[in-house]
């Protein structure tokens, strides 16, 4: 199964009921006080579960925040994190200076709202073409990679001990996976299979297993004119090697058009990895961050593939689904310019 | 005699009536949707106008042997899976690059990674026929 489409059925979460009574129950709990609550609505944007927005006031203070939520009884591949587990990453990464969302709480089956949890909201941009583009990130945009070294090398550091258990899935388990799914995919590229071919010969030693993001890239990031203010997406958060943070954020389609800016489109690959560094104290071969970059590119290109494959599958066609299958193509011309810069 | 307004043309106006008529008439997912409709038509327009891509000529010539265009492709990505041959094969990588620049200028002319590709490779430079 995809990793998207798993979890990413177009009613989602329509099942489930929403009101903002039903939020103030939950606002009432979560914050001890009763709870008033406006301005809800839901947040386009995500690509699987749902995200709602909404203002809470208790005791003449309000604030923003979201609820991030799935029905009770969703299927979900066995490689993402179940919202509950989501909420705990974010938790510990944040003890570890990693710029997250504050989690407020867990939904409870009482509160009638499916599984999730609330955080507060934060302000700022996350898409990647208004950050790379527009003039009031302009200032900022130099440091981001950097930045993102940094944020990865506090991410890398949590300590094994504050987090649930996780998937443990390193180089050579996610090739042969990648190698799976691409021959369940029922599409023949023969790019793919000179790429996994490539990344076959190339594995690197392995490396002790840390806490890896999983789907750090631009788009996933929320970013003020200050930098980073925050780090989203924790769905496909693993135990693995740190190079693959790193080399997922250089995958070129992340780089939404600045194909001279390996790092997300702003920066280079020094600078992202002296920002690493810098925090860490040690510094990440690029050979390493160039097999993961290869490998992210395929995982990509499957990806493409199996969005289509899965709503054409429910006989529900999508035409977003369908434009993205054709999205693999974009993929395979990548893995050659990488594959040939690397020969 | 082609019947008019022909294919093109219908597509060209579905297009344009996405785009003109419905999209400032949704909103959030549903314009979302409309636009990217849009793109799809345009990108089947591109498909219909394209020169076809000789893919099983230019497979028999490079494996050697006639077949089935299908059964030729799996075979060529089975031999680069198992290494019996290389992107530094003979031919190999003029038909990887030919074949991937002939479905990208239909799928997306304008990614970025195009402008890269056809510095390296200039007969694939020029832009699809609109």
């Amino acid at each position: 199964m995809s990793q998207d489409a798993a979890t990413d059925s177009p009613a989602a979460a329509a099942t489930v009921p929403m009101s903002e009574a039903a939020i103030a129950r939950l606002m009432s709990r979560l914050l001890g006080q009763e709870a008033r609550i406006g301005g809800l609505a839901k947040l386009t944007g995500g690509a699987s579960q749902e995200s709602w927005a909404f203002r809470a006031g208790a005791g003449g203070r309000e604030r923003a925040y979201v609820l991030r939520r799935a029905p009770p009884l969703e299927r979900r591949a066995d490689y993402t994190l179940s919202l509950e587990e989501q909420a705990a990453v974010i938790t510990a990464a944040a003890s570890a200076g990693v710029p997250v969302p504050d989690v407020v709480g867990v939904l409870e089956p009482a509160d009638a709202l499916g599984s999730g949890f609330v955080m507060t909201a934060v302000e700022g941009e996350t898409i990647a073409r208004r950050i790379l583009r527009d003039a009031r990130f302009d200032a900022v945009r130099p440091r981001l990679a950097g930045q993102c070294g940094g944020i990865l090398a506090r991410i890398h550091s949590v300590d094994a001990r504050r987090l649930p258990p996780l998937p443990v899935s390193d180089a050579r388990a996610q090739l042969r996976d990648l190698a799976r799914r691409y021959d369940q995919a029922g599409s023949v590229r023969p790019v793919f299979d000179l790429a996994l071919r490539w990344l076959e010969r190339r594995l690197p030693a392995p490396a002790p297993a840390r806490l890896v993001h999983g789907d750090f890239r631009n788009g996933n990031l929320i970013i003020g004119e200050d930098g980073v203010r925050a780090v989203l997406d924790w769905e496909l958060t693993h135990l693995g090697d740190p190079a693959e943070d790193l080399g997922w954020l250089c995958v070129r389609s992340w780089r939404f058009g600045k194909m001279d800016a390996p790092a997300g489109g702003f920066g280079g690959y020094a600078d992202l990895v002296d920002g690493y560094q810098a925090v860490a104290g040690e510094r990440i071969d690029l050979d390493r961050i160039r097999f993961w970059e290869v490998l992210g590119t395929l995982k990509w290109g499957l990806m493409c593939l199996e969005m289509f494959a899965a709503s054409s599958e429910t006989g529900q066609l999508s035409v977003e689904r369908a434009m993205i299958g054709r999205r693999a193509s974009e993929t395979e011309l990548d893995l050659l310019i990488l594959i040939e810069e690397a020969s | 005699m082609t019947a008019k307004p022909d294919a093109d043309t219908l597509l060209a106006s579905v297009a344009d009536f996405l785009r003109r008529e419905a999209m400032p008439r949704l909103s959030g997912h549903a314009a979302f949707g409309a636009r990217v409709a849009a793109n799809a038509i345009d990108l089947v327009r591109r498909e219909l106008a394209a020169a076809p891509f000789p893919k099983g000529a230019r497979l028999a010539s490079l494996l050697g042997h006639d077949g089935d265009e299908a059964a030729l492709e799996r075979e060529l990505a089975a031999s680069l899976r198992s290494g019996t041959l290389a992107l530094g094969s003979p031919g190999v990588a003029a038909y990887l690059w030919d074949d991937v620049l002939a479905r990208i200028a239909i799928d997306q002319p304008a990614y970025a990674s195009r402008e890269q590709a056809a510095s390296r490779h200039p007969s694939c430079a020029q832009e699809p026929s609109e």
